[in-house]
């Protein structure tokens, strides 16, 4: 009898523990955390969770840190190819972006970073915010539109519309370049609107304590919003006028309006030193390209001491002309050095006037003056911004030319007087045919030292004239005169989203190489 | 109060009216002598007693007709019918297979070794504590097949790695260790980060274990063995019983053991070219007349172990208590370790010793002080290598610190500056670490017989260790390592876990030729683990050389951490034994978890298992016994604790920034358990009286569905992806001869034999690699050193990768236009794992005398070493110094410039370029073959009619005993068994990890 109970006994304690393990396993979801990560709930407090990403997605437009790779997301590239700067030292035996051998593992940190660290933060502040903070969306959206057209005008088709939407083939699909710059618009679009409603109905500041651009004016932002779409409107001006135009329109209508004075310029306001700092002086990897050279020393534009320290070499300002034989760093490295930069700068009010007076000279309405008005508004804004005076004497000269680029090192990569390289612009207004170089000579050296929209606009322009390769490893791919139109995809695409990456290239309208020209490209 | 007196009365009633008979006896072995230590017992029961000193017995039964069943190790077991006769004298025990032999199993389930389908090694306690080591796993070293062992690199009691039948998987490959059935914890704590080296090793959760309370040690290497631990046991099972008390007068157990250490061998030195230049690091200058330097920087280390134990009881109740004490100092001078072991068994039988009751308390309290930890970084022994010929050593021993008057301490003093070198009295007198545990193992149990063939038994323990790991970095430590005012780390953790299980055993024999045994059980575990961290590095402290939490000046800018990683499973689990005719056998075992790293799932694991005892169907002469068997099992692994939490619940704040991790599972697919399937075959064999034993096992291992992390295309909004893949396939032959040459009264002789043979190969890793030949999944990273540990498809586990010479179609090396030799890829260099590997061992008795010695061979395999490439580039290797008394180094090679032929280069220019450690390491590979006297211990057990006289002595042993005495054969310019890391990566390299060193001393027992 008393075997009998014990044997029930411990069968049912068996059962139980057995029937308990199917209940027992409910605060497994719980128990897979650590209660001292940070959870959503940690971060609900002054909007934390859908703000802090902000952080780091302002600090990658242009990445901040570490400085190697704001070297080969941008330095090595539109730095270079704009004609601001030139390496002095011969990556990879010279064989490299310089000249025209593009390197993958470099330029995987220009595709990567703007994903990793752009795209995945908006989308993790798209799905945290949701239907509570949209204002925060809006604010997502423009950032993500100052990233993003970088990319594309780089790439030409990228992961745009389709980011994070990872088919069952591991495919993530390519938009192809004008369909990016319907979404570029669209999204600038929607954002304007949410912070156009939200501040009709707060005075609140929510973006504040995460804002390094504006410490958290929305107005500011929607200035910025609306300058963007200046940029890209003018951007698409040749493919497709008339969307130019609508846009650009847009963008004066609108009641805010577009960045008109310094204090509105897009420039990233924290304590992190600027890269290029650590990249020019520390490192000496980067110096003084020879357009900027020939064009500020020519025009005799004081802006060139607030950009340039002269060569230990010289004693004057001296510049390295872009893809060049070099054999051995030390062979220059005592050109002209950058002078030590301060915030980090994506866009000014002097750019938006050259924006709005190239409106002009096609005739746009709104553009809120003539093209001449606007293009001496621009100069008058740059020197501003530089503290620099004498402006109406420089916007008066109608003599001085970019000047003859001389090699001290190397005889071979001067470029004489009367060469085709050497462009005959002036700084003052006429009106001689050449208001577009003019407008966007003079925009090139405001832009300074954001390469990367410099180049986007040399390709539009062909403007500045900038001086080619000497050394071309392209293997044919890359025309010298043509210059180059853009960067390869990169082959971790290829490895790992090859059916996304054929259908960019399938839209690319030629082969997948640098010479291929972008859709808004076009003569 | 009558209530008492009345249920009182009726107890001693009961008592007295249980039937009660006393047996006595003697016994003895085949040569007439008596034997002490048999086992006597009831059968059927738990009442058992063994013999005494004069081989005597006496056992009270409770049934008149009970059996006694007489056992002792060696011998077949007899069975005695009390029926017949109340006092048997002179029980002769009867050579031969024990046939009946029990084994412990997995859960710890006793089983007759007689219808395992699978392999179970034994490894007997004496085989431990003979030739004791601060970590009692590394003695397992060479005695039994499949079973690998490296000793890991920072000194005495330092973790080891141990790997049963090839490494298996990408996160971790040792064993689970068990203790009585129940697991313990062992945090891999002795793995390197890189080659810098930095990690902390607080030594691994076996090597709290006291040797000495080890009865025996069942290793279960393969699956099928394992399977009923599910997923913990992927990587095999080393189960420790331990000592409890017996019933009878106390016994007690003293044991002295006093073991020196001393370098056995030190890299190949130059002392004869002097510093390049006034002021240079290096030692490519003119020829000098240096001292040596460097033999005298180590001391002779020491380690000494006293056990103390205590075990008897009453017949319905047992304890077992020991203490141990282990106190050593390293061949490094600061280097300590002292550890106390308190452990106490306690066994109770209650209700005519149908309930049995067993609880255990260990307790051990180890602190070490500063353990060198290979690398290069922290670590003395590369500036004691490197120092520049010529100048004098001494002076930088005496001031290795002088008084700076522009801070108002003592600051460094040293001929360098650089990251990887530190004066080494500095090192070890102001970059000072202490490492402390207490830990805690407590185990209960309790089983009920519920019939003869029926019984339940419930178990649970508590494992908590406690470290904390502090170090101190002094101002002026190098640059790279601290800041301005030195450096603090802390690092306190709290390992627990908590175990927990409830069995029902069945044994029943069905009819006369059909014995079934089934359990049914469900168990739960609970592992946690706790970390506090700081470290000042980067955000320095505010006042120089004070160290605290509170001083750190900006913790923002070091490192700050607290966090707790979890894991809870349960899991029910069955296994049934078929018995047929004593001849065949079946076994079968199902499990399925649940565990919290995988909430979503649950995972089921079955395995089965047959074997056929040939030698009960026929009859071969000379052969006992013979067994063929074969079993095949799955097992799975779930992975770390938090893998599958989606990305965004994974934010962090790191330095005051919320960081997005980006990792996590591909989108749309849910992370599954790793898997291990297999399978092995073997026969056991038994010939004249088990003289000779055979046992030979063939596996073969296929681990698929590893957790990997690789790299997400970018659009995919992750970094990484979480992914199972892969398939690492081990396959190997197992071999163990075991001989008794002699075996006379006075004199025996017993040998073992050992063999391993591991193929490991990689089969898959991920389409993302296998499809690409750029790519490699690195488990070491290159990083800036030219090594690195890489899984490529058709390659094998372990893989070193390394810089290889350009060479031409000719295969001649390439010499570019500085005449330097040329880097060609980063390719595969070698495999240290060994081709095969043997051990022997001999016993050999000629009265008290006992001679044993343990020669352990491992064959084949590569092996880098870091540490030669940079003794090369500093100019201080003797292979320097010939080449410059020879005048260059002689290649054969051609110019990059001109093709022409070259024969020879100027030593400085041509180690320039090969060593260091971004050189061209394919110059570092060494084979990794050696053969080396693992063990030798001779022994003089006191005779017993000397002991007599004393009164209180009844046995006394004395012995000297060795370790790692010398190598037969060396290939490598250092101990290849030494390992630098214990994690998973980091295999097969030397990077100034401690010189090969020998181990000798003396051992005491003695017992009451």
């Amino acid at each position: 009898m008393k075997k009998g109970i014990l044997y029930v006994a411990s069968l049912t304690f068996m059962v139980g523990a057995m029937l308990c393990l199917s209940g027992c396993n409910n605060d497994f979801e719980e128990y897979n955390q650590d209660p001292y990560a940070i959870t959503e709930t940690d971060l609900e407090a002054d909007y934390r969770l859908v703000g802090e990403p902000f952080v780091n997605m302002i600090r990658n437009i242009y990445i901040h840190r570490p400085e190697w790779q704001l070297q080969l997301q941008q330095n090595l590239v539109g730095d270079v190819y704009s004609g601001y700067m030139m390496p002095p030292t011969p990556f990879a035996g010279n064989s490299n972006n310089m000249t025209y051998n593009l390197v993958d593992g470099w330029n995987t940190w220009i595709w990567n970073p703007a994903y990793n660290n752009v795209m995945s933060s908006a989308l993790f502040v798209e799905q945290k915010a949701g239907d509570d903070f949209p204002e925060f969306i809006a604010w997502s959206k423009i950032v993500k539109v100052a990233a993003m057209h970088r990319l594309t005008d780089i790439f030409g088709p990228i992961i745009y519309t389709q980011f994070g939407n990872v088919e069952k083939d591991g495919t993530i699909g390519y938009d192809c370049q004008d369909v990016v710059y319907d979404n570029l618009f669209k999204d600038l679009n929607s954002a304007i609107a949410e912070l156009d409603e939200f501040r009709a109905n707060s005075a609140a500041e929510p973006f504040a304590q995460f804002d390094e651009v504006y410490g958290g004016d929305m107005t500011k932002w929607v200035q910025l919003a609306n300058s963007l779409r200046l940029r890209l409107a003018m951007r698409v001006s040749k493919v497709d006028p008339a969307r130019a135009q609508t846009e650009a329109e847009k963008a004066m209508n609108h009641p805010d309006g577009v960045i008109t004075s310094n204090d509105g310029n897009f420039t990233v306001k924290n304590d992190v030193a600027h890269p290029l700092n650590t990249i020019n002086s520390a490192w000496g990897d980067i110096r003084m390209g020879a357009p900027m050279q020939s064009i500020l020393m020519g025009l005799n534009d004081p802006r060139i001491g607030t950009y340039f320290q002269v060569s230990e070499r010289t004693g004057d300002y001296q510049g390295i002309r872009q893809g060049i034989e070099i054999e051995d760093k030390g062979d220059y490295v005592d050109f002209s050095t950058l002078q030590n930069l301060g915030d980090v700068q994506l866009m000014t009010a002097a750019e938006v006037y050259f924006l709005r007076a190239e409106g002009a000279l096609w005739g746009w309405n709104n553009m809120g003056g003539t093209a001449q008005e606007l293009y001496e508004l621009g100069v008058t804004t740059s020197f501003e911004q530089h503290g620099l005076s004498g402006v109406s004497d420089y916007l008066a000269d109608d003599t001085s030319t970019p000047a003859p680029y001389n090699d001290p090192q190397n005889n071979d990569n001067n470029v004489d007087t009367g060469s085709s390289y050497l462009s005959t612009i002036t700084v003052a207004w006429e009106g001689d045919g050449n208001e577009l170089e003019r407008i966007i000579t003079q925009k090139w050296i405001a832009m300074f030292p954001d390469g990367q929209e410099a180049w986007s606009e040399y390709r539009r322009t062909g403007f500045p004239v900038l001086f080619p390769v000497m050394v071309n490893n392209s293997g044919g791919e890359i025309d010298t005169e043509a210059q180059i139109k853009r960067i390869k995809y990169i082959s971790g695409e290829y490895a790992q989203n090859p059916n996304g990456v054929q259908t960019g290239v399938s839209c690319l309208g030629g082969s997948d190489t640098g010479g291929t020209a972008l859709w808004w490209d076009v003569d | 109060m009558r209530i008492l007196t009345t249920l009182l009365a009726l107890l001693l009633f009961a008592t007295l009216a249980i039937a009660q008979k006393t047996v006595s006896g003697t016994i003895m072995d085949a040569n007439g002598d008596t034997v002490i230590g048999a086992n006597i017992l009831e059968k059927g029961t738990a009442n058992g007693t063994i013999t005494d000193i004069d081989g005597t017995f006496k056992l009270k039964v409770t049934d008149e007709n009970a059996v006694l069943v007489i056992s002792y190790t060696g011998y077949a077991n007899q069975e005695l019918k009390v029926s017949e006769q109340a006092s048997f004298d002179n029980i002769v025990l009867q050579e031969g297979i024990d046939l009946s032999e029990v084994v412990v199993t997995a859960l710890g389930i006793s089983r007759e070794k007689k219808g395992l389908t699978y392999a179970v090694d034994e490894v007997d306690a004496s085989e431990l504590t003979t030739v004791k080591d601060a970590n009692v796993v590394n003695t397992l070293s060479g005695k039994a097949a499949g079973v690998f062992i490296n000793r890991g690199g920072s000194g005495v009691g330092s973790s080891a790695k141990v790997i049963l039948r090839g490494n298996k998987s990408t996160t971790n490959n040792q064993p689970l260790y068990v203790v009585n059935g129940i697991p313990i914890t062992n945090s891999n704590a002795g793995s390197q980060a890189g080659v810098f080296g930095g990690g902390v090793d607080g030594g691994d959760g076996i090597s709290n274990i006291n040797p000495e309370d080890i009865e025996s040690v069942s290793i279960l290497k393969g699956a099928s063995a394992a399977a009923l631990y599910g997923s913990q046991a992927a990587n095999g099972v080393i189960m420790i019983t331990t000592k409890k008390g017996a019933a009878g007068k106390p016994k007690i157990s003293l044991s002295s053991s006093t073991v020196f250490e001393s370098v056995s061998s030190l890299p190949d030195l130059q002392y004869k070219y002097g510093q390049s230049s006034p002021g240079a690091e290096f030692s490519w200058g003119d020829a000098v007349s240096a001292p040596d330097h460097v033999t005298d920087f180590f001391q002779t280390g020491v380690n000494l172990i006293n056990s103390f134990s205590i075990s008897g009881g009453a017949e319905n109740m047992q304890s077992y208590f020991s203490y141990s004490n282990n106190s050593a100092k390293g061949i490094i001078p600061t280097n300590e370790l002292k550890r106390h072991n308190f452990s106490f068994n306690q066994s109770a039988q209650f209700f005519d010793k149908k309930l049995g009751l067993n609880g255990s308390v260990n307790f051990i309290n180890q602190k070490v002080n500063n353990r060198p930890a290979g690398g290069l970084y922290f670590n003395p022994l590369t500036g004691l290598y490197f120092f520049p010929r010529g100048l004098d050593f001494g002076e930088y021993e005496s001031n290795y610190e002088v008084y700076s008057p522009d801070r108002n301490i003592n600051l460094q003093n040293w001929v360098a500056d650089r990251d990887i070198q530190q004066n080494p009295f500095w090192i070890l007198n102001r970059n000072l670490n202490e490492n402390t545990r207490n830990r805690m193992i407590s185990a209960v149990s309790a089983k009920y017989q519920l019939t003869d063939w029926l019984n339940v038994q419930a178990r649970g323990n508590i494992d908590k260790a406690v470290d904390n790991y502090e170090q101190k970095a002094y101002a002026s430590t190098q640059g790279t390592l601290a800041d301005h005012n030195g450096r603090y780390v802390l690092r306190n953790t709290d390992e627990q876990q908590l175990y927990g299980d409830v069995i029902l055993g069945m044994n029943k024999n069905l009819s006369d030729n059909l014995a079934l045994d089934v359990n049914l059980g469900a168990s739960h575990t609970n592992r946690s683990f706790y970390t506090v961290f700081a470290d000042s590095k980067d955000g320095d402290l505010s006042f120089a050389n004070k160290f605290g939490l509170q001083y750190l000046k900006n913790p923002n800018g070091g490192r700050l951490y607290e966090g707790l990683s979890r894991v809870k499973k349960n899991a029910v689990f069955a296994s049934a034994q078929l018995g047929i005719n004593n001849a065949y056998y079946i076994d079968l075992t199902a499990r399925n978890d649940w565990s919290s790293a995988l909430p979503t799932q649950s995972y089921f694991y079955p395995s089965i298992g047959a074997s056929v005892v040939l030698s009960e169907l026929f009859e071969v002469k000379g052969m006992d016994f013979a067994k063929l068997r074969a079993s095949y099992a799955i097992v799975g692994n779930d992975v770390p604790a938090y893998a599958t939490n989606e990305r965004d619940n994974r934010g962090q704040v790191v330095n005051g920034q919320l960081e997005l991790s980006g990792e996590g599972p591909i989108p749309g697919t849910i992370l599954q358990p790793e898997e291990s399937k297999s399978f092995e075959v073997g026969l056991d064999l038994r010939f004249l009286q088990s003289k000779l034993t055979l046992d030979l096992t063939y596996y073969k291992t296929n681990t698929i569905n590893q957790y990997i992390n690789i790299s997400a295309p970018a659009g995919s909004g992750f970094e990484r992806y979480l992914v199972n893949a892969g398939d690492i396939q081990n396959a190997g032959i197992e071999a163990a001869l075991g001989y008794r040459l002699v075996d006379r009264k006075n004199f025996t002789w017993n040998g073992f034999l050992n063999f391993t043979m591991n193929r490991n190969e990689v089969l898959e890793v991920h389409p993302e690699f296998d499809e690409n030949e750029e790519a490699t999944f690195f488990i070491t990273n290159e990083a800036v050193n030219s090594y690195g540990m890489a899984l490529k498809k058709g390659g094998s586990f372990g893989d070193i990768y390394g810089v290889q010479f350009a060479r031409d179609d000719n295969g001649k090396m390439i010499i570019d236009a500085d005449g330097k030799p040329k880097k060609g890829d980063f390719g595969l260099l070698g495999n240290p794992n060994p081709d095969f590997m043997m051990g022997l061992s001999n016993e050999i008795a000629f009265k008290g005398i006992s001679l044993r010695f343990l020669i352990d061979g491992r064959f084949g395999g590569q092996v880098m070493s870091i540490t030669e490439a940079l003794l090369d580039e500093f100019g201080v290797s003797q292979r320097t110094a010939d080449a410059r008394d020879a005048g260059s180094v002689s290649v054969d090679a051609i110019s990059e410039v001109d093709n022409s032929a070259i024969s020879s280069i100027d030593p400085a220019t041509y180690y320039g370029a090969v060593g260091g450690r971004n050189g061209i390491t394919e110059n570092y590979i060494y084979d990794a073959t050696n053969i080396r006297l693992r063990e030798l211990s001779v022994g003089y057990q006191l005779p017993s009619s000397l002991l007599k006289n004393s009164g209180f002595i009844e046995t006394a042993k004395i012995s000297f005993i060795g370790r790692n005495l010398f190598f037969l054969m060396n290939e490598a310019p250092f101990d290849p068994d030494v390992t630098f890391s214990t994690g998973v990566g980091l295999q097969g390299i030397d990077i100034f990890s401690l010189p090969a060193s020998r181990n000798f001393g003396f051992n005491i027992t003695l017992g009451f």
